[in-house]
């Protein structure tokens, strides 16, 4: 048996993605800190546990970033382990003036081997006396940080090692939009011909297409639960795309509901294009007019600048292609049993 | 009656996914910066694919059946 070369060819980038998307380590980061309140003039100690770091004694500095994108230097810096380390901090200066209750600032740990790793949502709380002793801090630019270029994921608050799913979640609904763009390319073959083969594979295209948008709201679901806390909130894009499973759901049905041939192609052909527009408009277009939790909505294209740095873009790219070769694949399976359906029952 | 076995399972999973909400699993899932929650997304997406195999598979086995009557 010989396969087809984009058979061959989804095998190899389908391991790709499993090993790749697995294995690739994160970059060090802030797992977690506290406390995350701090006030001026009193000595603070910032306990911090670093994932994948590699704290060292002497080695590691640590930074609280102000909103001036100034950073002030912990006097002393505990470490008690490659992963854990206590920071000493004294204020001698109030932060905000406009608003002396809390101001944001940004947690920086910088070392040498890992580079520097921030958690942000450190919130500083001017004194009660301000100015107290009238002395200025001595503040440093951003520059000083080490910069470490490697090939690693990226480290987010919230999301740690799920960032992966981007190669799971985000590529098989992309997947899935190419595969329903071909089956709409068919659709409209047969409208414009009227041959039946072209109806068929729509047809299959379009079946293969829901399995996978299913797969992308249960995979949805579960990263969900563990980064947004539930396993459905109702983020616009989240409905969205549920509407569009089920406009793809009423499609299967009326497909099915229709015993005389020809009305069938026809009217699931029309349906599909309709289909493909609804789905367009409900997942790409609506969200965008709102905030939602998925990034690149309320305004911005999704995947633009930080949300996609290029580790990521080494894996994702080659995963929507590993599902869209393996989704033709199945489709094509379905169509063959089409096929000798049609073939049998004429 | 592959259907209505699909949809008990579905339905099952639909019901006990709140349920894991509650239990160790939960811990489970965020342990080890959540990577068990990427364990469980390819999971998920295996089983779709299996499920697409059987479903296919079932079709093709009634259509084997109807030529050799």
């Amino acid at each position: 048996m010989k396969l087809a070369w984009w058979k061959l060819l989804a095998i190899p980038m389908m391991l790709y993605v499993i090993l790749a998307g697995t294995l690739i380590p994160l970059k060090p980061g802030i797992y977690t800190y506290s406390p995350t309140r701090i006030t001026a003039y009193e000595d603070e100690a910032i306990k911090i546990q670093g994932y994948n770091t590699h704290f060292e004694a002497g080695e590691t500095k640590v930074w609280v970033k102000l909103v001036n994108d100034r950073m002030v230097p912990a006097h002393r810096v505990n470490v008690i382990s490659e992963t854990d380390l206590v920071a000493h901090f004294k204020f001698t200066k109030d932060f905000v003036r406009e608003d002396p209750a809390f101001a944001d600032a940004t947690l920086i740990v910088d070392t040498p081997t890992d580079g520097y790793s921030i958690a942000p949502n450190l919130r500083l709380k001017a004194s009660d006396v301000p100015n107290r002793f009238g002395v200025f801090m001595d503040t440093y630019p951003l520059t000083r940080l080490t910069q470490v270029d490697d090939f690693r994921l990226p480290f987010r608050q919230i999301l740690h090692e799920t960032i992966r799913n981007t190669f799971f979640h985000v590529a098989i609904w992309m997947a899935m939009f190419l595969l329903l763009l071909v089956s709409c390319y068919h659709s409209i073959q047969y409208l414009r011909k009227g041959d039946l083969v072209a109806d068929r594979k729509s047809a299959s295209l379009t079946s293969v297409g829901l399995f996978f948008g299913i797969a992308g709201l249960l995979t949805g679901s579960m990263w969900a639960k563990y980064t947004w806390g539930t396993f459905w909130t109702n983020d616009i894009k989240l409905n969205m795309s549920a509407i569009a499973m089920l406009i793809y759901f009423a499609y299967w049905l009326l497909r099915n509901s229709i015993s005389d041939i020809d009305s069938r192609a026809r009217t699931s052909s029309v349906y599909n294009l309709f289909a493909f527009a609804s789905l367009m408009i409900l997942v790409m277009v609506i969200p965008r007019f709102s905030d939602s939790l998925h990034p690149g909505n309320g305004g911005n294209p999704a995947f633009a600048g930080e949300d996609l740095d290029n580790t990521l873009r080494a894996v994702f790219y080659p995963a929507i292609i590993a599902y869209t070769l393996f989704g033709f694949w199945m489709a094509q399976l379905h169509n063959r049993y089409l096929d000798l359906l049609y073939k049998y029952n004429d | 009656m592959k259907a209505h076995l699909l949809a008990t399972i579905s339905l099952l999973l639909l019901t006990t996914f709140p349920l894991l909400a509650q239990s160790p699993m939960d811990d489970f899932f965020r342990s080890t910066g959540k990577i068990y929650t990427v364990l469980g997304v390819m999971v998920i997406l295996f089983v779709v694919f299996i499920v697409f195999l059987v479903r296919l598979e079932g079709k093709i086995k009634r259509l084997e059946k109807q030529i050799k009557k």
